[in-house]
């Protein structure tokens, strides 16, 4: 169901949201993050324990206390979905759910007109509420077991990307390494190769920003990439290649996902990098019948293809707050297109052998350098 | 329905097909759009050199195709050139259209191409609801 509110009566219900989660969770943790240098953010974890995820997945960009931070992110346990929206709204809860959809939106119309979404609501399901006012964000979460924490946690992504929707900066679904300050943008849905080529390559050697979620800067001619989270997913197989190697890293969990394993890298705090250059892209394959892995500088029409895959699989992970195809949406696309177009695109054809994709990677970083 | 030959109008568009999906992105207004999975497979097909007449030959083999098929195929084909997904290619080529019946039956044998537009249109249509926290929601 779809509701549109006034947005003075937006205002309203959010100072009593306010109220409601402070009045009935008594304890609050207090955590600073630093958004690629960019934004500070400051997250209020009044759900028991979620305050040691946020630590665990995001230990390197956490940083100290600011008085006037550029966003706060509102974190609580709400375990009765249905009665929050007649309890906090004061909506009739009848008349709310008389569709019988469990699945509910509420936008209002700002003062310049525009309709934007302050809530959506999942009745059943996962069930939860993401819900934003200003610079303020909110997460209700029933139930935050350990199958699920990873899941949610990883969910403040969604306001990350809108606290970074600035027009020069992106927070976009890739990955990154370098060579001597020559990087490589990795651009893949899930399942392309992009976290195993990236995460090996930091273990041979190469400068490391991110295996999943970057944050990309433009700066004159140049493109630059951050990282915010410390973890990496890998495939249970892939871990045990890498185990050896991985001997600093902790394991966190199962993601439910894919049943990849999820790792806090933060003891490799030294391979990490800030305001990294990006001089490619680059699409890998995996090529299971390979035996030796092959880069080929992309056609435009694969160089599309790679666009199309960095912003529609950002996008289509942040699908709440106006996310569906909405002016937000269509100003992300055109400002990705424009961070891109002027970088060269490779394809790389992955093989079995993980080593051997590191040395073609390192080879084709070096000559981008020359 | 005149046989013509289709080409993603790669000046304006990127795409891409994953798992049986078409996502097209125009460059110039950030639009996106999806396909259906019938209709990303004949705009696959298309794509690879069939002409409309050989894609729509083609789907009339499919068993349980309906009758009025070709209605909602040249709305397809209407609705790629509308949103300029697709320009007519150069030449006439013909190759025959590969398609697959579980497809096009899980679809209804109904090819869709969906413009992923601002929510903004769709809320506005909806009345502002005025909200009172004491009183409640008094729909309008």
């Amino acid at each position: 169901m779809l509701i549109s509110l006034k947005e003075s009566v937006a205002n309203r219900v959010t100072e009593a949201l306010k109220k409601y989660i402070v009045k009935n969770n008594p304890s609050v943790e207090e955590l600073f993050v630093n958004l690629g240098d960019i934004k500070t953010v400051r997250v209020l974890s009044f759900y028991p324990g979620y305050a040691s995820i946020v630590k665990r997945e995001l230990s390197l960009s956490l940083t100290s206390p600011i008085s006037c931070p550029d966003a706060t992110i509102w974190i609580w346990r709400e375990t009765g979905m249905a009665d929050f929206i007649p309890r906090v709204l004061g909506i009739n809860r009848s008349e709310f759910e008389s569709d019988g959809t469990k699945w509910h939106e509420i936008y209002y119309r700002g003062s310049d007109g525009d309709m934007r979404c302050m809530a959506s609501i999942d009745t059943e399901g996962d069930c939860g509420v993401h819900y934003s006012f200003g610079n303020e964000y909110f997460y209700g979460l029933d139930g935050l077991g350990p199958s699920n924490w990873f899941k949610e946690g990883h969910a403040m992504f969604q306001s990350f990307f809108h606290i970074l929707n600035q027009p020069s900066y992106s927070f976009v679904h890739g990955a990154c390494v370098g060579l001597e300050g020559t990087g490589v943008l990795m651009c893949a849905r899930g399942g392309g190769g992009k976290s195993t080529l990236s995460v090996q390559a930091m273990l041979k050697g190469f400068d490391y920003v991110s295996d999943d979620y970057l944050i990309l800067r433009e700066e004159g001619d140049g493109l630059s990439a951050s990282p915010i989270y410390s973890f990496i997913t890998l495939s249970p197989e892939m871990y045990e290649r890498m185990y050896d190697d991985l001997d600093r890293a902790r394991f966190l969990g199962v993601s439910p996902w894919k049943g990849k394993y999820i790792f806090d890298i933060s003891a490799f705090a030294d391979r990490f990098n800030r305001n990294y250059p990006v001089k490619a892209l680059l699409f890998p394959e995996i090529n299971p019948d390979a035996t030796v892995p092959e880069v080929t500088k992309c056609s435009q029409a694969e160089k599309g293809k790679t666009v199309v895959q960095i912003a529609h699989s950002t996008v289509s992970q942040m699908g709440f707050n106006g996310f569906r195809g909405g002016q937000k949406d269509k100003d992300f696309i055109l400002k990705t297109i424009k961070m891109l177009s002027g970088l060269d695109c490779y394809k790389i054809s992955l093989c079995p052998d993980i080593l051997g994709n590191v040395d073609c990677l390192k080879a084709l970083t070096l000559s981008l350098k020359r | 329905m005149e046989s013509r030959n289709y080409q993603l109008n790669d000046a304006k568009m990127f795409a891409d097909v994953t798992d049986g999906t078409a996502i097209v992105i125009n460059s110039a207004t950030g639009i996106y759009y999806g396909m259906n999975s019938f209709g990303t497979s004949i705009y696959e097909n298309l794509q690879e050199g069939s002409s409309t007449a050989d894609v729509l030959s083609a789907a009339l083999q499919l068993p349980g195709v309906p009758e009025n098929f070709e209605t909602s195929f040249e709305a397809f084909i209407a609705s790629l050139v509308e949103y300029e997904i697709m320009v007519p290619g150069e030449g006439t080529s013909s190759r025959p259209a590969v398609l697959d019946p579980a497809v096009a039956k899980e679809d209804d044998f109904i090819p869709l191409c969906t413009e992923y537009q601002d929510v903004q249109e769709l809320l506005f249509a909806d009345p502002i609801h005025e909200v009172d926290v004491d009183e409640g929601w008094k729909p309008e």
